[in-house]
């Protein structure tokens, strides 16, 4: 049987989606018997020319966001040659941490001073707006994360580079993924086109910390509250986006007690993440009094950077449409 | 006019490429940067307690570097307990920053992917054994747990907060991360010698590349205290120290329009070239310069390394490619004393994690030795706390002179040995890896 054919390949990103595949080293190289890596320029050194040599390769997991125009080259390449692209990472997926700059007034090309003689090489056309890999090609599958956590990442690798023959892969399907995904993994076959590796319900589900009365008194930003250890963030006034986000990767931020900020993107059944946590919260206000709520309310600061933080480009119902369509 | 390209370039942890244009007969070799990473405009109106994690898609070391300048503009001191698991987790990051680079030089030669009977060229007895190779990937996944045990997650840590960290540890994570610096430790001192012999010893490096004497000798780190940053020339003597927070005014940065990434210089002596042989601006910063400076060595075993390094006149270049590689290796053995000396029980407890801040300031800044080098963040806010300006220095990666000599370098040689294209991209990737 041919061995599967995989490409990685990050655009703009902070490689941190590739060191979460290379921190599965021992596992990486388990894959031998499967699949065979034929385009992993950061760590194996591979060129664009090397594609060159494979009509078909079978997947590609591309990280990072689309940038500039060679990052959407790269993009619409390996789409080209690959027969399931896969979004991995947020930036990938949503567009992620860079996707911010896209609450700024459009990105122009900045004319850089210098002193340069001569006719140096041009740099790559920045993209007015910064992108996930959605927005320019079509994606098959999506592992969110910032980074994917390795368990996701490892059961996603299996599903779609070892067909049925991934022996490993089974207990985590069966306890984090979407039913429906997970039944797919198990069975050898390819999920739905378009399925998340990602959990089913939102992080509050995994979250370790109690959740007793949703009654929100009043907003504390980070560094003003040392929150109690063991108790849901949200209900001491700390914004966590928990409720509105994708579960999977087990409640890592909210246990150091950090809040969610919605690396995984939106969870099932959520049109648009941000509108879904202003309506959860205000729901919840302990007040009936008017000018009480609008004091709270003016608390919040910078809700679109906070409740979109990696999710502008793709998941911002308000702000992720092209302006031209 | 002709030019070639080599892109993508391995191991750039930013998209980069080298295109060398052929003119006349003459070349010349741009080492480029090609995508802008933004960070300024992602974190302008961002709430500041929130830039620790931002930054940190810079790397991990950026969210430490923030939570410290963010403890500035509050004013607050963090306790004890915070400071120490903060130092912890930056020893963590050293360590896997470090090994990363090593396997990454091992895996130069052979794919790492291929069946173990199929892989690589060389003799056996050339090469660093199999065994050897599996434990340095170790060692790297344990100095990410302890990383991920003291700031969340390894390569975007998050515990690090305004006057502290988000939590104390848990009973089990004391002993096990005195077992990881012990393992860490152990492992380092068996690594360096074999390393070196196998990989940078005579006749082992690539064609004699990296020999490469490479300027500028001028380095820059941080005092052992943290009170000073310290210029220094290649005699080991000072040439200047100043301020922490005075970094922004000495060290400032050069724009060209062919590469998203600045040129960092000494202010004080102006930017003349990005060629190091015709400006004394520019400088080292990093592991070599914090090995050549003697900073980092807890225990014997580091300082013997640090000795031999410097002092072994018949090994390469102190300032070259191959100087640098070997410097990962001083360090990797010196942090790991650290950890063993930190990560005991008693520096792991304490009564209290963090101080609540009773007010915003309205600027903070702080300075870090990252494991790439020297980094600072400045910050200003208005008076709802959100960001109104933001100036990051990442000497590390904005040394980006020495990056493009390096990079000029390599390209020379190859011309001179006659390097195929794709020998010609592997010299300038290994080159580019240990700085």
């Amino acid at each position: 049987m041919p061995k599967t054919k995989l490409a990685i390949f990050t655009a703009t990103g902070c490689r941190g989606c590739e060191d979460a595949v290379l921190d599965i080293h021992h596992f990486v190289n388990s894959l031998t018997p499967w699949a065979e890596i034929v385009f992993w320029p950061y760590v194996a050194g591979h060129h664009w020319q090397d594609l060159e040599d494979h009509d078909q390769i079978d997947l590609c997991l591309f990280a990072g966001a689309i940038c500039t125009d060679a990052d959407r080259q790269a993009a619409e390449t390996l789409r080209d040659k690959a027969k399931l692209m896969v979004a991995c990472g947020a930036c990938a997926a949503f567009g992620g941490l860079p996707g911010l700059v896209n609450l700024t007034s459009n990105r122009q090309e900045e004319s850089m001073p210098g002193i340069t003689e001569g006719d140096p090489p041009p740099l790559p056309r920045t993209e007015p707006r910064v992108r996930g890999l959605s927005g320019v090609v079509e994606t098959d599958y999506f592992i969110p994360g910032c980074p994917p956590t390795q368990n996701l990442l490892w059961t996603a690798i299996q599903a779609l580079a070892c067909g049925g023959e991934a022996p490993a892969r089974i207990s985590y399907a069966y306890a984090r993924l979407p039913e429906s995904t997970s039944l797919a993994v198990t069975s050898g076959v390819l999920p739905r086109h378009g399925s998340t590796f990602g959990g089913e319900r939102a992080v509050c589900a995994g979250c370790s910390r109690m959740k007793q009365e949703k009654k929100f008194s009043t907003v504390y930003r980070q560094h003003e509250i040392a929150p109690d250890p063991g108790r849901c963030l949200l209900e001491q006034g700390v914004i966590c986006q928990g409720l509105a986000t994708r579960e999977g990767c087990g409640g890592l931020c909210t246990a150091v007690g950090a809040a969610c900020r919605g690396c995984f993107g939106k969870a099932e059944g959520i049109y648009d993440a941000g509108t879904k946590m202003v309506s959860a919260i205000s729901s919840t206000f302990d007040t009936t009094d008017r000018k009480e709520a609008e004091r709270m309310t003016d608390r919040f600061v910078d809700l679109a950077g906070t409740l979109y933080r990696y999710t502008v480009p793709e998941q911002c119902v308000l702000l992720s449409a092209d302006p031209k369509e | 006019m002709q030019t070639t390209t080599f892109e993508p370039l391995r191991w750039s942890e930013q998209p980069a490429r080298v295109a060398i244009q052929h003119t006349n007969g003459r070349q010349e070799a741009y080492f480029q940067i090609t995508s802008p990473r933004d960070l300024q405009r992602m974190c302008l109106g961002r709430p500041v307690e929130e830039l620790p994690r931002i930054t940190s898609l810079l790397s991990p070391s950026h969210h430490l570097v923030s939570a410290m300048a963010l403890d500035n503009l509050v004013g607050v001191q963090p306790p004890q307990l915070a400071v120490n698991m903060r130092s912890g987790l930056l020893l963590s990051l050293c360590i896997a920053h470090h090994l990363r680079k090593l396997y990454f030089f091992i895996s130069s030669h052979e794919d790492p992917f291929l069946e173990f009977h199929m892989r690589g060229t060389r003799r056996q007895e050339d090469r660093i054994p199999h065994h050897l190779v599996n434990e340095l990937v170790q060692s790297l996944d344990l100095a990410q747990e302890a990383a991920t045990i003291l700031g969340g997650r390894a390569h975007h840590p998050l515990s690090a907060v305004a006057g502290g960290v988000g939590r104390a540890l848990k009973e089990p994570y004391y002993e096990r991360l005195t077992e990881i610096a012990e393992k860490s430790l152990a492992f380092a001192v068996k690594l360096a010698p074999v390393f070196a012999e196998k990989e940078l010893g005579n006749g082992r490096t690539h064609d004699g590349l990296l020999d490469l004497p490479v300027k500028p000798t001028l380095h820059l780190s941080l005092s052992e205290d943290g009170s000073q940053v310290v210029v220094s020339d290649a005699e080991e003597k000072d040439v200047e120290r100043f301020q922490p927070n005075q970094v922004f005014e000495k060290v400032h940065l050069h724009r060209e329009p062919w590469t998203h990434e600045p040129f960092a210089y000494l202010a004080d002596r102006g930017w003349k070239s990005r060629e190091p042989e015709s400006s004394d601006s520019l400088y080292f910063v990093g592991p070599l310069s914090r090995v050549i400076s003697g900073k980092g060595m807890a225990g014997e075993p580091a300082e013997q390394a640090r000795v031999q390094l410097i002092e072994n006149p018949d090994e390469a270049p102190l300032f070259s490619v191959n100087g640098a590689l070997r410097s990962l290796l001083v360090e990797v053995i010196g942090t790991a004393e650290k950890m063993v000396e930190l990560y005991k029980q008693e520096n792991l407890v304490g009564p209290s994690y963090r101080t609540v801040p009773s007010h915003m300031g309205t600027t903070g800044s702080a300075t870090l030795e990252s494991p790439g080098g020297l980094i600072a963040h400045r910050y200003e806010v208005d008076e709802r706390g959100l960001v109104r300006k933001i100036e990051i220095l990442d000497i590390a990666a904005e040394n980006n002179a020495l990056r493009c000599f390096i990079a000029k370098r390599a390209v020379e040689e190859s011309a001179v040995r006659n390097f195929s294209h794709k020998q010609t991209k592997s010299m300038i990737e290994a080159s580019l890896l240990p700085f």
